[in-house]
């Protein structure tokens, strides 16, 4: 069982584990939300935000990444990290991302640095604390994308200049869906009734 | 939009005791592994008709009805379609000069650029269509333990494979399951009046949030309950001298040596065919 705690008025306490375990909770948790990188890489219609870019949209692709490592740990956002990595190498248009250094490298730090974010702040301000997360997750992907694409030679100066308003309209819009998922899973999850164990399993009444 | 599951077939199992089906499924995934490589290198239009002999011979093997199999790869078709066209449009090389045939602005349609896309997406094409004969032939807990299998070498250097294709196995079950949430979520505040890609950016997130949040409640509420049934069945991943038994134990036979070695057979003649062949 995991060893949440559920103190009586019902407000949650994030779990004392340590965060580069993995436990069953994790795996399923990265399991579903690799599924939803799949499916936002395969549903353009969740998969961006259009907006008045140059680009034309915000991506939402890095969400989960987001979500996985603010609500469990790194080790899950880098594995569905690793996923966003790999359905973007699959669906690769351009050379950019057919460069598995391009795609999966930018995308399993997000798990890291998001997690970095979020820990940070975490013991002062959990709200503050998702939305940094969510704006440092996702400048993550923008300036490693970016950086690694001009190492690299694919991307130049005039092309970078072009994709920063987006990469700042993205950082925010992160920062608000990422605040917004995961205040309302606390909520919900604070809500759910549990017994709490205190005595070994069988010396327990019922 | 609302309807996105009538359309993709991608991966659903049809058991239909084929003898692709029937094959074990480390063979099918190294085969699957090796022809993927080939077809990746191969870059002559000669090769490329040979792949798709191939595919037709893979077809008759798996004695899938051919409707079904195009039809599942129909909205990927016509999304290949129009990238082609941004392909073509706008192909640029230093070679290109030769063989324009038209020329407006920054667009531009060159014979080569024709032919290099043609190539590009037929590759893709046939890929696709590996891909999803592997999904159709074999069943999603049979992969995972070939998969499982082959990568058990990897747990030497400190990966954790299990815990790795369980991800994996997980995410793929609940792509359908998602995509039947997104369809009710979408219906649901159409009906409550909300108009996506439409207002200023605020607005369109606000719109877009009220999509993406249910959905990502609804995952993590599944987690919940889903990791609470794995733990009560004795479920322990990642708990030192846990280890997990088979139902169906693998058993590699002779059909499945001999399909290994058809397959490297013919990915070697594809690699000579596209190395000989002039064009």
């Amino acid at each position: 069982m995991s060893n949440d705690t559920f103190s009586p008025q019902g407000k949650f306490t994030p779990p004392k584990e340590s965060p580069w375990s993995l436990s069953t909770r994790r795996i399923v948790t990265a399991g579903v939300l690799a599924g939803l990188t799949i499916l936002m890489a395969y549903i353009p219609f969740i998969g961006y935000i259009p907006l008045p870019t140059p680009a034309g949209a915000a991506t939402t692709e890095h969400l989960p990444v987001i979500v996985g490592s603010v609500l469990e740990g790194p080790l899950v956002g880098m594995i569905t990290g690793f996923f966003f990595g790999l359905t973007s190498f699959l669906r690769a248009g351009s050379p950019l991302f057919k460069d598995p250094l391009i795609a999966f490298l930018p995308r399993i730090l997000i798990g890291l640095t998001s997690w970095l974010a979020f820990a940070a702040l975490q013991r002062t301000n959990r709200t503050a604390a998702s939305a940094l997360a969510g704006a440092v997750g996702s400048a993550t992907n923008t300036v490693f994308v970016l950086g690694l694409g001009f190492l690299r030679g694919y991307l130049t100066w005039g092309f970078i200049v072009l994709i920063i308003p987006q990469a700042v309209v993205e950082a925010i819009a992160a920062a608000i869906v990422i605040t917004l998922i995961v205040r309302s899973y606390e909520a919900v999850r604070g809500r759910l009734a549990r017994a709490r164990e205190t005595r070994p399993r069988d010396t327990l009444p019922y | 939009m609302i309807e996105i599951s009538r359309h993709i077939s991608f991966g659903q199992y049809v058991d239909n005791g084929s003898w692709l089906t029937r094959l074990d499924p480390r063979a099918k995934i190294l085969c699957f592994a090796f022809t993927v490589a080939a077809f990746t290198y191969i870059s002559q239009f000669a090769a490329l008709a040979f792949c798709f002999v191939f595919c037709l011979f893979l077809q008759w093997l798996s004695r899938l009805p051919l409707r079904y199999v195009l039809q599942g790869m129909r909205m990927f078709i016509s999304f290949l379609l129009v990238l082609y066209a941004f392909q073509v449009l706008f192909y640029t090389s230093s070679t290109q000069a030769n063989s324009i045939i038209w020329h407006w602005g920054v667009l531009t349609i060159s014979w080569e650029g024709l032919i290099h896309s043609t190539q590009v997406d037929l590759r893709v094409i046939f890929l696709y269509y590996l891909t999803s004969l592997l999904m159709l032939t074999t069943s999603l807990v049979d992969l995972a333990d070939g998969a499982e299998a082959l990568l058990r070498p990897l747990r030497r250097l400190g990966l954790p494979v299990h815990e790795l294709v369980m991800v994996f196995v997980i995410a793929l079950k609940f792509v359908p399951l998602l995509i039947t949430e997104v369809e009710r979520l979408s219906i649901a505040q159409a009906t409550r009046g909300v108009r996506f890609g439409r207002g200023n950016p605020w607005q369109r997130i606000r719109a877009l949030s009220g999509i993406i949040v249910p959905l990502f409640m609804s995952g993590l509420q599944r987690v919940e309950m889903l990791s609470t049934a794995m733990e009560a069945r004795c479920y322990r991943a990642g708990y030192r001298g846990w280890r997990r038994s088979k139902l169906h134990a693998l058993q590699w036979t002779g059909s499945d040596s001999l399909a290994l070695a058809c397959c490297l057979l013919l990915c070697g003649l594809l690699v000579a065919l596209n190395l000989v062949s002039p064009f």
